[in-house]
């Protein structure tokens, strides 16, 4: 399913801070979790990732720390913060308020399927 | 870094792995911290598709693929942290604690240690005002020497001389700094290519100042406009080095010229404008004028002498920043150039005849025709989107200096080529977290060593098939790289240059 640009930027935010809600993680696994919840079906640009996550630190909706891997790189771990949590509630009840709007103006049995599992993402 | 490898392949992976990070710190915008995160990134998801089975050449390219394009990468990055390009303009964070010492600075590269900045900036800068001190030194002292009148008679004449060795110096010696070049002075045929070089200069000097002329005669004028030209093409060869025989490298030089020129004058607009509220400020308090005068008469040349190499220096460094400004400026100046000439023109019809025009005038127009064609020139040498350039000191990881501006070919396969390096094409179908703009592609080639002596002539002809079209299509690409049978071993090496 190819997500278009401005949804793909539109629906990152509440993405990542919805991983990190479940627990610290790096960039790579945050990624191959995202890759999972969507059954492979959200592909990003993944270095495009780590600017994202840079962008919500400065916001600080998300905290970082260095450490490392077990082959013993260097790691960079981040996780959400208090207001990190809040703008996620934010985001996750609009996307609700898209959804059900959606859902409630389609014709029932119709061809909506794409449209929803693209956002189910 | 894990244990030591024994297969060679995984010490090409560390070395690939090594160049991908020293292109990526290069970018501006990027710091050594996010140059960490992204390789752990990289390593992380290389080892995963390594445990499904790829080689480790394979499993690199993808992983490469997939974190995208180094520019757009660095681009999203440097929209984030746009207060770093100012602070990378003139000192980067690997730069700050680094040696000033070219010599002790410099390290072989080695994978994991080449992943760090090389130390050539900052010493680069370092050299680059000790030169420029030198230079303006050297234009100074001539005028407190000789003074006046014979100042005048001397400076259209030495200035060249003053000022370029010190630059063909600095552009030597910064290669012997450069990462990817070990051979040092050898690039300009060693310790003889550099006797041929000052000697050229030196019986260059010698023959100009014996030569009978007079400041008032039109040879010296004409010797004064054109030999600095001269002297700016035998510069060039210690820019260029053994590429000094290609066309192309030549617009290099006229790009590194134009683009000097490009911050002299912007430096020296700041310059202008720094003496003039100096000496304001200064005769505001009640400073004697000619005591200032006198101060300025020695910081002024100096300081425009030492702009010189400040600026070789940053067009090394920092090509990018002004690349952009480059275009923009050569599309307004050539209209308003040609703008010019043609009134001029007009005026010559209306006002007279051109077989009646003094020779003077000819000697004048020689050398706005000389302007022209720098103007033209540099506006032809500027970076074409649709070709990549390449940047001088790269060219040590590119088998064929020439033969890369092209589209990949089917001649990949063709066994006649040592190598080809193709551009890896935008991946336009999948989503983005950023706009895609134009801007300067970072390559990945699969060069292709059909000199292999071995029996599989035709499994290596389709293995070649395979990558000339992977390198167009990253779909496909995955299919060589997911595929049993298809795997890229010995015969392909992985390139990666910045244009």
């Amino acid at each position: 399913m190819q997500l278009s640009k401005d949804l793909v930027a539109a629906s990152a935010t509440p993405i990542v801070l919805g991983v990190l809600s479940r627990g610290e993680d790096y960039g790579y696994s945050l990624l191959r979790r995202i890759a999972r919840a969507s059954d492979g079906q959200l592909e990003w640009s993944e270095g495009m990732l780590y600017p994202l996550l840079h962008r919500l630190e400065e916001q600080s909706l998300v905290a970082s720390h260095w450490g490392a891997s077990p082959e013993g790189r260097r790691r960079k771990y981040y996780a959400i913060t208090d207001a990190g949590s809040r703008e996620l509630a934010g985001h996750v009840s609009q996307w609700r308020l898209v959804i059900a709007t959606l859902d409630a103006l389609l014709p029932p049995g119709g061809s909506p399927a794409a449209t929803s599992s693209g956002l189910r993402g | 870094m894990p244990a030591p490898r024994t297969d060679p392949r995984a010490a090409d992976l560390a070395g690939s792995l090594a160049q991908w990070r020293r292109l990526m710190a290069e970018r501006p915008g990027m710091s050594p911290d996010d140059v960490d995160e992204l390789s752990d990134h990289l390593e992380s998801e290389i080892a995963d598709l390594q445990a499904l089975g790829l080689a480790p050449d394979e499993a690199f390219l993808i992983a490469v693929k997939r974190i995208g394009a180094q520019d757009e990468v660095s681009r999203e990055y440097a929209r984030v942290h746009s207060e770093r390009l100012w602070r990378q303009l003139v000192l980067t964070d690997a730069d700050a604690g680094s040696s000033p010492d070219p010599s002790s600075g410099r390290a072989v590269s080695t994978p994991g240690t080449a992943a760090r900045r090389p130390d050539a900036a900052s010493s680069g800068l370092a050299l680059a005002l000790i030169l420029g001190l030198a230079a303006g030194l050297a234009v100074r002292l001539p005028h407190a020497i000789l003074g006046d009148a014979a100042g005048t008679a001397f400076y259209p004449h030495n200035l060249g001389f003053l000022v370029l060795p010190l630059i063909g110096y600095f552009l030597v010696r910064h290669w012997r700094a450069a990462p990817d070049d070990a051979r040092g002075i050898d690039r300009i045929g060693g310790a003889a290519g550099v006797t041929l070089l000052v000697a050229v200069f030196a019986a260059t000097a010698i023959l100009v100042n014996i030569f009978p002329t007079h400041p008032s005669g039109q040879t010296f004028w004409l010797t004064a406009i054109h030999l600095p030209i001269a002297l700016v093409v035998a510069t060039g060869v210690a820019y260029l080095g053994p590429r000094w025989r290609l066309l192309g490298a030549w617009m290099d030089w006229v790009r590194f010229l134009g683009e000097s020129v490009l911050y002299y004058i912007l430096i020296a607009l700041g310059g202008g404008a720094l003496s003039a509220l100096v000496m304001a400020i200064f005769r505001a308090i009640g400073v004697s004028p000619t005591a200032v005068e006198h101060v300025l008469g020695w910081v002024i040349p100096v300081g425009a002498g030492a702009a010189v190499l400040v600026c070789a220096w940053l067009v090394e460094r920092k090509k990018s920043v002004i690349e952009n400004m480059a275009p923009v400026l050569t599309a307004v100046f050539t209209p308003l150039m040609t703008a010019a000439l043609l009134a001029f023109l007009a005026v010559l019809a209306v006002t007279g005849s051109p077989v009646t025009v003094d020779r003077n005038v000819l000697i004048i127009f020689d050398a706005v025709l000389i302007a022209v064609a720098a103007i033209v020139l540099f506006t032809v040498s500027g970076p074409q989107p649709a070709a990549g350039r390449p940047g001088p000191g790269l060219d040590a990881v590119r088998p064929h200096p020439g033969s890369d501006r092209g589209r990949p070919r089917d001649a990949l396969g063709d066994g006649r080529a040592a190598g080809r390096v193709g551009r890896l094409p935008q991946q336009a179908r999948r989503p983005r977290m950023q706009h895609p703009a134009a801007g300067p592609p970072v390559r990945i080639g699969l060069v292709l060593r059909t000199d292999l002596p071995g029996p599989d002539a035709e499994r290596r002809r389709l293995l070649s098939r395979a990558a000339a079209l992977a390198v167009r299509d990253p779909a496909a690409l995955r299919g060589v790289g997911a595929g049993r049978g298809h795997r890229l071993p010995a015969p392909f090496r992985l390139v990666l240059t910045r244009s």
